[in-house]
């Protein structure tokens, strides 16, 4: 019953919407611009969010959320495009999508791709709202159950994917890059002690390097040295190519999609991370779940989708904690955090008496957003495609300049930049000698949350690990962390498969 | 030959332009940049982007937000904002816990370069978690007491003013804490809730939520009021425990700063836009909404509030071994 | 990426560097506060910031002994040995090439991002790239290479000395004027070495094009919408700044 009458005033809330056409074409505007903002190289949702704060800062509270979620969903979403098309990510979020969607786009499917990702993020945008109005309260519960050993366990299954990932020479490649990774997350003053680390008592390291710059060092300068040097065309565009999906490949592709979702809704709620990590843990659980895990990262269509649905539906994710909690999951949630409590609305257990019906018009906004997201994308998608007509060496000067304006953007400083060409150049060479460079970036986004939660997490315990066995979402990670290891055995494979005979031979 | 015109035209701007640059236009003729050390959507920066949103309203330009994180104690930003020509166009955004930067090695003077402009604060309030068998500061003092070194109590990163005043109730109460560390106040409060710190101290700003729903028990504010939260009022923690007088309050000072370098004159400017700001509407719901003690000090008194703070943060750091910088080079006075 | 031999060649190469690497690490982490109380946090050996430095020193010291056991194996030593014997007879184009993109990038940001107007800064790299690749002739590529390379030291000269401070003490925005000359020389430079060749007048048109129409919409949006400071706003930005806000 109550969640019939939730429903009934979620959906008077949608109709208010859609017949205002002043909040719609707010939302279509700031959906798009929040794709700008993921597709340019630096720009994150996090930036578009706190931009749109301040103008907003004269609408109503509802008027204020319905930009303020556009350029959310926009942003996460946006990354995709640089990912699939020039292999440069534009956000964090989107570095696992790059791994599967630029192959396709060289193989002359970027259009497909990026046709393939407007429906799994709008997909996943969906799903992720249908949990914030129905179960929230429940899914808070459960993100309570995080205290620091299962923040550590996640952060190490999440590092654990890295070795996982398909290394283009020898497997222990992507170890090595992974610990390298981890080594810049070392980097700064570490933060139970605030003792420095590998700082080399120069200020500007302290504060710890900054993901962005990393990422866009590691992904984008290999690219815009490989283009210049070798001459080689990046990914072509065919003439004519169907953007929209084959209705055929979508529900072949539901168990993924669903998957992901459920990925994404998960690690949005639970509190301060998000859909950086979120695409990862999809991508990896696709590939272990997948019949034939040799495929991605050569263009597999089922990569792309698991990672951008993931994080899409991580913004939903996200929302649980913050609107029930007044805890953010993820940073650009963060800064909705202090948006809303401009406009005097105060999220947290208490919103649900002070503000009833704020809930349910925050998923009516993100319902109406993916939708917005989908047609917008769908549009751009065929026009996107055909920046790769560009001669490359015309076009890559300017994507340089677009990497070092972005990474500049965030945080005025010129030492990012100092940062980012020397990653740039290591990167290039790990990459010319067959090294992945996936999983550095991963080590640095999660080194600090292993680090750090590691460490606490011993010392509530004094020392010890039996929390990992007692706890039980603890040990489901920890179970889960062990079956991915194994299962990259041969031996594990091969018992499996006789497990199987086993058992069809008895029946 | 094209190059060559276009050349001159170019020169010729240039030149046109120094001569608009040299004209005095009345102070702000253009948009003024607030540079915050914090991130996004903290306390600080929520607190500042509505006061500036206000004060552009008095001075007729924007005012942008933009911010500039990392380092020790906001240094960084405050590098940012501290080298930017002196003109009036940069304030900084910051709140109390920058007079660390000092003595953690990231600022090489005192703070008093700046002329600040103080907000407010929200007080800080010590809680257990709701299944919690402590019911008062005594219980907890008491229990702190049978088990020494093993109450584990959660507050932000080392150094903050959170930290600080966990380490003055420690000193107040004679106990010994253990202290875990958390990377901001949300984490810390969120530990508690489950359980996995047994106390733990931030701002009633950021607790009231949680303390209106039941998740967390106030036990005092360290401050010498007592405060009302909706329908219960938090005694203050001086009451049951006198010696804590000695060592508190240290409370919160969010606002914005500008270089002394700057022009009396623009900065007599921003100080009317701040007063007339701190009396609207929206500055005052704000506050009451989110719980901030609004303070509206600027000039001596908000020179004379950074002074204490200072030499108390810097001088404790360097007690604790926390600090690089002896205290004494940068010529900060005992407290 | 690279194939065969010399992929093992790099790989042996590279694992002396990671071995290097990770036992500096090591003792990097031994310096660091084991067990005595730092920062009014209690201290065991579980806490210590130098726990996971040393995770992670390990982990590399292992992999990088894995890899180099393998390369040995495989003749990744030996191939280095034999290289060294050969040097002279590496191809050298790519080399070139490869060199004339660093320079164009560490110029940029190294040099002339925080010393010179941005949208100076951008021109000159941008022009510097398109010239030197998109009209993909070598012997241009090797010139300008020079030329470019020339033009940098003598902005290193001016910024090293106090040169650049009194120059632009004389004369608002010496240093800006100078970087503009030093972009007309280079566009002149790039014609002459063209003199002739009309396809490569009609790339060089579209090159000026896409240089200053770039940083025309980027620098706009990214000062006046999203509100970025430039990392340095010489002559021309004050020119943006001047007109915006008087049509504004």
């Amino acid at each position: 019953m109550f969640v019939l009458e939730r429903f009934g005033i979620f959906f008077s809330n949608l109709a208010a919407m859609v017949f205002d056409p002043v909040g719609l074409l707010l939302l279509f505007g700031s959906v798009f611009l929040g794709i700008l903002f993921g597709a340019m190289p630096g720009l994150t949702a996090t930036l578009g969010v706190a931009l749109l704060t301040t103008l907003t800062y004269g609408m109503r509270a509802e008027t204020a959320m319905i930009a303020l979620l556009g350029i959310y969903v926009g942003g996460v979403y946006g990354g995709s495009y640089s990912a699939i098309l020039i292999n440069i990510p534009g956000t964090a979020a989107a570095a696992a999508t790059s791994l599967d969607g630029y192959p396709l786009a060289c193989k002359g499917e970027g259009g497909r791709a990026l046709g393939l990702t407007t429906t799994a993020s709008a997909i996943g945008t969906f799903v992720g709202m249908l949990f914030v109005v129905s179960i929230s309260p429940l899914i808070s519960r459960i993100a309570l159950q995080f205290t620091s050993f299962e923040f550590f366990l996640l952060a190490f299954f999440g590092i654990i994917i890295s070795g996982t990932l398909t290394s283009p020479d020898l497997v222990y490649k992507g170890w090595i890059a992974g610990l390298l990774g981890l080594f810049l997350a070392i980097v700064g003053r570490d933060g139970l002690q605030f003792y420095p680390r590998f700082t080399f008592g120069m200020p500007q390291l302290e504060g710890g390097l900054e993901v962005v710059p990393v990422l866009i060092g590691a992904f984008g300068i290999p690219q815009i040295i490989g283009v210049l040097k070798d001459r080689f065309a990046p990914a072509e565009a065919k003439r004519f190519q169907r953007i929209l999906p084959e209705f055929g490949t979508i529900v072949r592709r539901l168990p993924t999609i669903l998957r992901s979702a459920l990925i994404g809704v998960g690690i949005g709620a639970v509190p301060g991370i998000g859909e950086d990590i979120a695409g990862w843990v999809s991508y990896g659980a696709a590939k272990n779940a997948s019949k034939h895990p040799e495929s991605f990262g050569t263009g597999d269509e089922e990569g792309v989708i698991a990672s951008e649905t993931a994080n899409n539906a991580c913004i939903g994710g996200a929302m649980i904690p913050l609107l029930n909690l007044g805890i953010p999951g993820s940073p650009p949630a963060a800064m909705l955090l202090g948006a809303l409590m401009l406009h005097g609305v105060n999220p947290g257990p208490m919103l649900r008496f002070d503000h009833p019906n704020f809930i349910l018009q925050i998923t009516a906004i993100l319902l109406l957003a993916s939708f917005a997201m989908w047609i917008l994308g769908m549009l751009l998608a065929k026009q996107v495609v055909k920046v790769l007509r560009i001669p490359p060496p015309l076009f890559m000067p300017i994507i340089a300049v677009l990497c070092v304006i972005g990474s500049y953007a965030l945080g005025f400083k010129i030492f990012n930049l100092y940062l980012m060409i020397p990653v740039g150049i290591i990167a290039y060479f790990l990459t010319e000698m067959g090294y992945p460079i996936a999983p550095l970036v991963i080590g640095v986004i999660l080194g600090p949350m292993a680090d750090q939660n590691l460490r606490r997490a011993l010392m509530v315990s004094q020392g010890s690990f039996m929390p990992v066995f007692t706890r039980p979402v603890a040990l489901i990670l920890f179970l889960v962390i062990v079956l991915t290891i194994v299962s990259q055995f041969p031996v594990y494979r091969r018992a499996l498969a006789a497990l199987k005979r086993l058992l069809l031979r008895n029946r | 030959m094209k190059r060559i015109a276009m050349l001159v035209v170019l020169v010729a701007l240039l030149s046109v332009s120094l001569v608009f640059a040299s004209g005095e236009r009345e102070y702000p003729s253009r948009d003024i940049t607030n540079v915050l050390v914090w991130s996004a959507g903290g306390g600080t920066d929520t607190a500042n982007r509505i006061v500036m949103a206000e004060m552009a309203k008095t001075l007729g330009v924007n005012i942008n937000v933009v911010n500039v994180t990392g380092g020790v104690g906001g240094s960084v930003g405050m590098l940012e904002a501290y080298n930017r020509p002196h003109d009036g166009y940069t304030i900084a955004g910051l709140s109390e816990s920058i007079v660390t930067a000092g003595v953690q090695g990231g600022w090489d003077k005192r703070v008093d370069v700046w002329d600040y402009y103080i907000i407010g604060g929200s007080p800080l309030v010590l809680s257990v978690p709701a299944n919690s068998p402590h019911r008062s500061i005594e219980d907890l003092v008491a229990a702190a007491k049978s088990r020494p070194g093993q109450l584990r109590a959660s507050a932000s990163a080392a150094g903050s003013i959170h930290h600080l005043n966990l380490l003055a109730f420690e000193k107040g109460t004679g106990t010994s804490l253990n202290y875990i560390p958390y990377d901001g106040s949300a984490p810390a409060q969120n530990a508690a809730i489950t359980g996995e710190v047994e106390m733990v101290i931030t701002s009633i700003a950021e607790q009231a939520q949680l303390i209106r729903a039941g998740q967390l028990r106030p036990l005092g504010v360290l401050v010498p009021q007592a405060f009302t939260l909706g329908n219960q009022t938090i005694p203050s923690a001086f009451d049951s425990v006198p010696g804590l007088t000695a060592h508190l309050p240290i409370e919160q000072a969010i606002g914005f700063a500008m270089a002394r370098g700057v022009p009396e004159a623009q900065r007599s400017k921003i100080r009317e836009a701040f007063h007339a700001a701190m009396q609207t509407e929206p500055v005052k719901n704000f506050g009451r909404d989110n719980f901030y003690v609004l303070s509206g000090a600027s000039g001596d008194e908000a020179a004379a509030i950074f002074d204490a703070l200072e030499s108390n943060f810097a001088w404790t750091l360097w007690e604790l071994g926390a600090a690089r910088v002896d205290p004494q080079t940068l010529g900060i006075p005992r407290p | 990426m690279m194939q065969g031999q010399k992929l093992r060649r790099a790989d042996f190469v590279t694992s002396l560097i990671l071995l290097g690497f990770g036992v500096w690490m090591l003792l990097e982490a031994f310096k660091m506060p084991m067990r005595d109380t730092f920062g009014g946090v209690q201290n065991v050996w579980y806490v210590s910031p130098a726990l996971f430095p040393l995770i992670v020193s390990i982990g590399i010291l292992v992999l990088a002994t894995v890899l180099l056991l393998h390369a040995i194996r495989s003749g990744g030593a030996a191939a280095l040995v034999h290289s060294l014997k050969h040097l002279s007879e590496a191809d050298r184009e790519p080399l070139i090439r490869f060199g004339g993109i660093l320079l164009g990038l560490v110029s940029f940001v190294y040099l002339y991002i925080p010393r010179v107007d941005f949208f100076l800064a951008t021109i000159l790299m941008l022009f510097y790239f398109i010239a030197a690749y998109y009209l993909d002739d070598h012997s241009i590529l090797k010139r300008l290479i020079v030329f470019y390379c020339a033009g940098c030291v003598l902005f290193i000269v001016l910024f090293a000395t106090p040169l650049a401070g009194s120059l632009n003490r004389l004369f608002a925005y010496a240093t800006d004027i100078v970087a503009l000359l030093f972009f007309v020389a280079m566009v002149v430079f790039v014609r002459r070495a063209t003199r002739g060749r009309t396809d490569q007048r009609a790339r060089i048109r579209l090159a000026l094009i896409v240089t200053f129409v770039t940083p025309l919409i980027l620098i706009p949006v990214f000062r006046y919408f999203l509100r970025v400071q430039m990392p340095r706003e010489g002559g021309i930005i004050e020119i943006m700044h001047l007109i915006y806000y008087s049509i504004r």
